[in-house]
C-alpha cells in the first residue's frame, strides 16, 4: 500500500513538474506568430516547425482587403525536425482588426496563424472612448442615463441601504 | 450561554420553509464580537461576489472575447445593451470594494493572529482566494482591452516569460486556435470562478469546524470556538447580508456618479497608462528590477504571509504580544502604500522590452 502510495506521489510530482508543451502530429507545417497582437508598423516573429529542411515559405498577411507580403523563410535543422524563425514587420498603413498570418510553400503545403493587429504605436491614448458619428466626427461616449434609470437606481440604492439596516439591526 | 433554538416564523409559508430547508441548523452559537464589523469583512465580500458573478453573468451576454471585437463589444455594452453601461459599472465598483474588503479582512486576521492554531489551513485557503480575488480583477481589467487593458496584457506576458515554462499558459503557442484573451475571458468566468467556489467552500467549512477566532484580550490564546457565544449564526448571516446590501448600494450610487472607465482601443507595443491601485504599486519596482519584479515581488510577499502562522507560533492573539511581526507587517504595508502613491503620482514610463 505504502509503496502504491509513493508510486503515485511520484507519478503526480513528474506530471506537475512537466513542462507544458504542445503535442503535434508530424506531418503538417505548424506556425506561431508572437505577439499575437501588434501594432501596425511593429515586429512580428514567426516560429515554424514540422518543416522540411530547406523548405522555402512565403509569409503572407490576410486579411479582408486581401493578401500582403511579409516575406521569405526558409527552413533549417534535420530530417522532420525543421523549421524556422524569423521576425517580420507589419505595413504601417495596415488597417487595424483580425488577421491570419500564413506561411505557404509553391508545392502547396501551408500553415496560418490569428494575428490581431491594432493602430500604431504613436496613436496610443490614454483618453476615454470616443465614438464616431455618420458624420466621421468622433465624441467621447455619452455616459447620461435617462431620467427614469436614475430615479430607479437611486430607488435601488436606498432600498438596499433600508434593507441593509434593517437586517443588521434584526436580532 | 445563548439558546440554539430558532423561533419559528410566525406565517404559514415561513413555517414551510423553515422547515423544509431545516434553517433551525442554522441558529447555531457564535461569539457576540464575530457581529462586529472586522469579523464580517469576510462575509461582506462574499456578498460582494455574489453581486459579481450576478453582474458577470449578464456582461458575458454581450461581451466578445476576440482581441479584434472586444474592445467595441464593450463600447456596445454602454450604449447599446439594456442598462449595460449600470450593470458593468455596478460589476466594475463591486470588484473595487471587494478588493478593499478582502485586503481589510487579510489585515484584520493578521492583526487579531487569527491564522493561529487551529487556523492555519483556513490562512492559506485565505491566502488562495486573495490569489483568486487579484487574479479575477487583473483578468476582468485585460478584458475591456482598452490602452490599459492591453498595456496589462502585456506586462503580463512579460512576467510569464520570467517563469519559463510555468508562464507557458500566456503564451500563443500554447493554444494556436484560440487567442490569449478569449483563454483569459474563459480563466476569468469559469476557471477562477470554480477555484473561488472550492475554496470559499473549503474556508467555510473550516471556519464551521473551529468557530470564529476568539475576541482579542490581552491574555486571548487561540482555540477552537465551536459552541461557544451568546449570539447565532443566523444573527451573524443576517448582518452579513445587510452590509453586503450597503455594499451594493454603494455599488449603485458610485455607478451612477462614476460610470466604469473605459479608455481608446488599445495599440500594441505602447505603454501610455498605468495600472489599476491595486497593481500599479509594482511599477516603481519594476522601473528598478525590470519584469521580473512582477514576479518577485509578489511572490516574495506570498512567502511572507504564507510564513505568519510558522513564524508566529505562541497560542497568545493579542498584538502587544507579537510586536515584531507586526512591526514587520507594518512597515511592508507603509512601503507598498508609499510606493502606490509614488507610481500614481509619477508621469508614465515605459517598462516594456
Amino acid at each position: 500500500m505504502k509503496a502504491y502510495f509513493v508510486r503515485a506521489m511520484v507519478i503526480v510530482a513528474a506530471l506537475a513538474l512537466t513542462p507544458i508543451r504542445v503535442a503535434l502530429a508530424h506531418g503538417d507545417p505548424v506556425i506561431a506568430v508572437e505577439p499575437t497582437v501588434v501594432a501596425a508598423g511593429g515586429q512580428i516573429t514567426v516560429n515554424g516547425t514540422e518543416m522540411e529542411p530547406g523548405e522555402v515559405f512565403a509569409i503572407t498577411l490576410e486579411g479582408p482587403a486581401g493578401s500582403i507580403s511579409l516575406g521569405e523563410a526558409t527552413a533549417t535543422g534535420e530530417s522532420e525536425e525543421g523549421g524556422f524563425t524569423a521576425t517580420f514587420t507589419i505595413p504601417a498603413d495596415v488597417a487595424p482588426g483580425s488577421y491570419t498570418v500564413r506561411a505557404a510553400t509553391e508545392e502547396g503545403e501551408s500553415a496560418q496563424a490569428d494575428l490581431t493587429v491594432t493602430e500604431p504605436s504613436a496613436e496610443a491614448s490614454a483618453a476615454p472612448a470616443t465614438t464616431q458619428e455618420p458624420t466621421g466626427e468622433e465624441h467621447v461616449l455619452d455616459r447620461a442615463k435617462p431620467a427614469g434609470e436614475i430615479i430607479a437606481v437611486i430607488a435601488a440604492a436606498l432600498t438596499s441601504l433600508a434593507l441593509g439596516f434593517w437586517l443588521i439591526r434584526r436580532h | 450561554m445563548a439558546s440554539t433554538i430558532q423561533p419559528a416564523p410566525r406565517s404559514r409559508l415561513g413555517g414551510w420553509v423553515y422547515e423544509r430547508l431545516g434553517l433551525q441548523g442554522l441558529a447555531y452559537a457564535v461569539p457576540e464580537h464575530a457581529n462586529s464589523l472586522p469579523y464580517l469583512l469576510g462575509g461582506i465580500t462574499l456578498t460582494g461576489f455574489i453581486i459579481l458573478f450576478i453582474t458577470g453573468i449578464y456582461l458575458a451576454q454581450f461581451y466578445h472575447s476576440h482581441p479584434a471585437d472586444a474592445h467595441q463589444s464593450v463600447v456596445y455594452l454602454i450604449t447599446g445593451a439594456p442598462l449595460g453601461d449600470m450593470v458593468r459599472s455596478i460589476h466594475f465598483w463591486t470588484a473595487q470594494i471587494v478588493t478593499v474588503t478582502v485586503l481589510l479582512h487579510m489585515l484584520r486576521v493578521l492583526f487579531t493572529g487569527a491564522y493561529k492554531r487551529p487556523r492555519e489551513i483556513n490562512w492559506y485557503v485565505g491566502l488562495g482566494l486573495l490569489a483568486v480575488t487579484l487574479g479575477l480583477v487583473f483578468s476582468g481589467s485585460v478584458l475591456k482591452f482598452d490602452q490599459e487593458g492591453v498595456e496589462a496584457l502585456q506586462h503580463n506576458k512579460e512576467a510569464a516569460n520570467v517563469i519559463g515554462s510555468l508562464g507557458a499558459w500566456f503564451s500563443a503557442e500554447f493554444s494556436r486556435s484560440v487567442p490569449l484573451l478569449t483563454r483569459l475571458f474563459n480563466g476569468h468566468i469559469m476557471i477562477l470562478p470554480l477555484i473561488f467556489g472550492l475554496l470559499i467552500a473549503a474556508h467555510v467549512y473550516l471556519i464551521k469546524q473551529h468557530g470564529i477566532s476568539p475576541k482579542v484580550t490581552p491574555d486571548a490564546v487561540s482555540r477552537s470556538t465551536t459552541g461557544d457565544g451568546a449570539s447565532r449564526f443566523n444573527v451573524h448571516l443576517l448582518r452579513m447580508l445587510g452590509f453586503g446590501l450597503f455594499v451594493l448600494a454603494l455599488a449603485l450610487l458610485l455607478s451612477l456618479i462614476l460610470p466604469a472607465p473605459l479608455g481608446q482601443p488599445g495599440v500594441a507595443g505602447a505603454e501610455v497608462t498605468k495600472p489599476w491601485w491595486m497593481f500599479v504599486w509594482l511599477f516603481p519596482a519594476e522601473a528598478a528590477w525590470g519584469a521580473q519584479a512582477l514576479v518577485i515581488v509578489p511572490a516574495i510577499l506570498a512567502v511572507l504571509l504564507a510564513l505568519a502562522p510558522i513564524l508566529d507560533r505562541s497560542p497568545y492573539m493579542s498584538p502587544a504580544r507579537r510586536k515584531v511581526l507586526l512591526i514587520v507587517a507594518g512597515l511592508i504595508l507603509v512601503v507598498i502604500v508609499i510606493s502606490g502613491v509614488v507610481a500614481t503620482l509619477q508621469p508614465v514610463a515605459a517598462h516594456l522590452d
